[in-house]
């Protein structure tokens, strides 16, 4: 035995990939796919241009004073004056359906991509288990194929608020890593159906929404009632529009329509569960020193929150660069926003204090 | 069934032939979404659900780029993903100082006595094969996993991460050799061999 084979034996294992996380990764290239052309719903108002602007120029005037962070070099190693940007309102992100009644003590993250008719709500209970809808516009056919043989018990026709619905059962098998920790089965469901016209269901749940009659009624539960992502960005500059939102990353990403290479990446990330190291969202402190400097972080404020703001430049290719604020809300929710760095400190801020989560 | 699978596009077929149909990109996806998340998993644990998600996004965005001459898909797509990875840096090091910390633990007893041999071995290991992982310098690092969990040859290390073959030998030579003390006062290492 070598080292190689002792990092393949015993090395670190990888989760597994779950159908959710799986799905969501492919619905998320099929949307690149598809293209951004057809972004049509949440393009900031041009008619709402913001027009309470007077407190945001006002803090961020203090804040230049106090900090007296100045804009990037130009190429002679000059600075060049930060261009200031029309920040607009944006249009609320939602999802298209809901749940009715609510399922108590969960915790919804939503995944979706502006244009798009594809959308993923995870639901989640405090111990870990819940269930996916992800829809489509069109039957997803590769959906009931991504489970293990081995695993599924069961396949069939039943019916959801009226409607036939393909499904499968199953249960995951017993697992033990080497440290002898051991998962004991979990049992799956997965209902597949088209609830309207060019609408298709993929609902899949584990534990006790792997049952199939507790699945069903999740499925007929669903109405057509928009509901709010958890993370709303109130403010971006005029002329960009919203690209996507992952939840679960806890982010939202803005594009400037006119050179979608333009990127403004708003993020924020809930305090990890204990013990989930991999998932620590780390500190305001941290997120500012895990990017490399281009000037010395400086101390801002975001809605009464000490906060960090950074002139920073990329690890592996230095010709980009960016601004980055951090700040930290009362629960622990660690919050960046990322902008391309002919952002003006001020808009950076004034974006970010825009900025709304809800736990 | 066979003849079917048999008869499917090669991976080269189907990324040029994505150049003007963007949608045979897909059954990329599919083919290596497992193997993709599988190695990010190892490094940098349920983060792998995000950056597998970013290396095909990533990966058809630069499609145009790639060389079927140069490299077969598997192993690009596995650069891409070790690129990623540099973006979470501390996070995969958190991971393997975590899991060290967690293997520190007094283990538990088997419930089959009959391999309790393999598994204290196997217990006995993890700490120090993390905590040696953690130790590494990335770009040894990225050469060592992409050869024990990418499974790719010197030539394909060489490629994805752009560098000389030479340059990859010496990266392995150096992870392997930090590796092995980190190791040798735990368990007996054999000498190393080339592995591919």
């Amino acid at each position: 035995m070598n080292e190689l084979t002792l990092l393949r034996d015993a090395g670190p294992e990888a989760p597994p990939l779950t159908p959710a996380a799986r799905s969501a990764a492919r619905a998320a290239l099929l949307t690149e796919i598809e293209g951004p052309a057809p972004r049509r719903s949440r393009r900031p108002s041009r008619t709402s241009v913001f027009r309470g602007g007077i407190a945001v120029a006002t803090a961020a005037a203090a804040w230049i004073a106090a900090v007296a962070l100045t804009g990037p070099e130009t190429a002679d190693g000059s600075r060049a004056e930060p261009r200031g940007l029309s920040l607009v309102a944006t249009e609320e992100i939602t999802f298209p359906l809901s749940l009715d009644p609510e399922p108590p003590g969960m915790t919804p993250s939503f995944t979706g991509s502006a244009g798009s008719t594809e959308a993923i709500a995870g639901y989640t209970s405090p111990d870990g288990i819940g269930f996916t809808v992800y829809l489509s516009p069109e039957e997803p056919l590769w959906a009931a194929d991504q489970f293990q043989p081995s695993d599924v018990t069961g396949r069939g026709t039943t019916t959801v608020g009226g409607v036939d619905a393909q499904y499968v059962v199953g249960a995951t098998q017993r697992t033990c890593t080497q440290a002898n920790v051991c998962f004991d089965d979990l049992p799956f469901a997965q209902l597949v159906w088209e609830r309207a016209p060019g609408q298709w269901v993929d609902l899949y749940g584990e534990g006790s929404y792997g049952d199939l009659a507790a699945l069903a009624a999740v499925g007929g539960s669903l109405v057509d009632r928009p509901q709010p992502i958890r993370l709303q960005v109130g403010l971006a500059p005029a002329g960009w529009s919203v690209l996507d939102w992952h939840e679960s990353s806890g982010a939202v990403t803005f594009i400037d329509d006119q050179d979608p290479s333009r990127v403004l990446g708003v993020q924020c990330m809930p305090e990890a569960p204990s013990g989930v190291y991999e998932m620590d969202n780390g500190s305001v402190e941290q997120r500012i020193a895990a990017v490399t400097a281009i000037d010395p972080a400086a101390a801002t404020e975001i809605g009464g929150a000490p906060a960090q703001i950074v002139h920073a430049r990329d690890d592996v290719d230095p010709t980009i660069r960016f601004w980055l604020v951090a700040w930290e809300l009362p629960d622990a929710t660690v919050c960046t926003v990322t902008t391309p760095e002919e952002f003006s400190p001020a808009d950076v801020l004034a974006i970010a204090g825009g900025v709304a989560y809800t736990p | 069934m066979r003849a079917l699978q048999d008869s499917a596009p090669s991976d080269a077929e189907l990324m040029a032939r994505s150049l003007d149909d963007p949608e045979a990109f897909a059954p990329l996806f599919d083919r290596h979404a497992a193997t993709v998340h599988r190695y990010l998993g190892r490094r940098v644990g349920d983060l792998a659900d995000d950056l597998l998600s970013e290396t095909f996004l990533v990966a058809f965005r630069r499609r145009a780029s790639y060389r079927a001459d140069h490299l077969e898909v598997r192993p690009w797509l596995l650069g891409i993903a070790t690129n990623l990875v540099h973006g979470h840096v501390r996070t995969e090091q958190r991971r393997y100082r975590a899991l060290a910390r967690e293997a520190a633990r007094p283990p538990g007893h088997p419930d089959d006595p009959g391999d309790s041999a393999d598994r204290l071995d196997a217990e006995a290991l993890r700490g120090p094969l993390a905590a040696a992982l953690a130790g590494l310098e990335r770009r040894d690092r990225d050469a060592l996993l992409l050869l024990a969990w990418g499974q790719l040859g010197y030539e394909e290390i060489a490629a994805v991460l752009d560098v000389p073959v030479g340059t990859v030998r010496s990266r392995l030579h150096r992870a392997r050799r930090r590796t092995r003390a980190a190791l040798g006062g735990v368990f007996p290492i054999d000498a190393p061999e080339e592995d591919r």
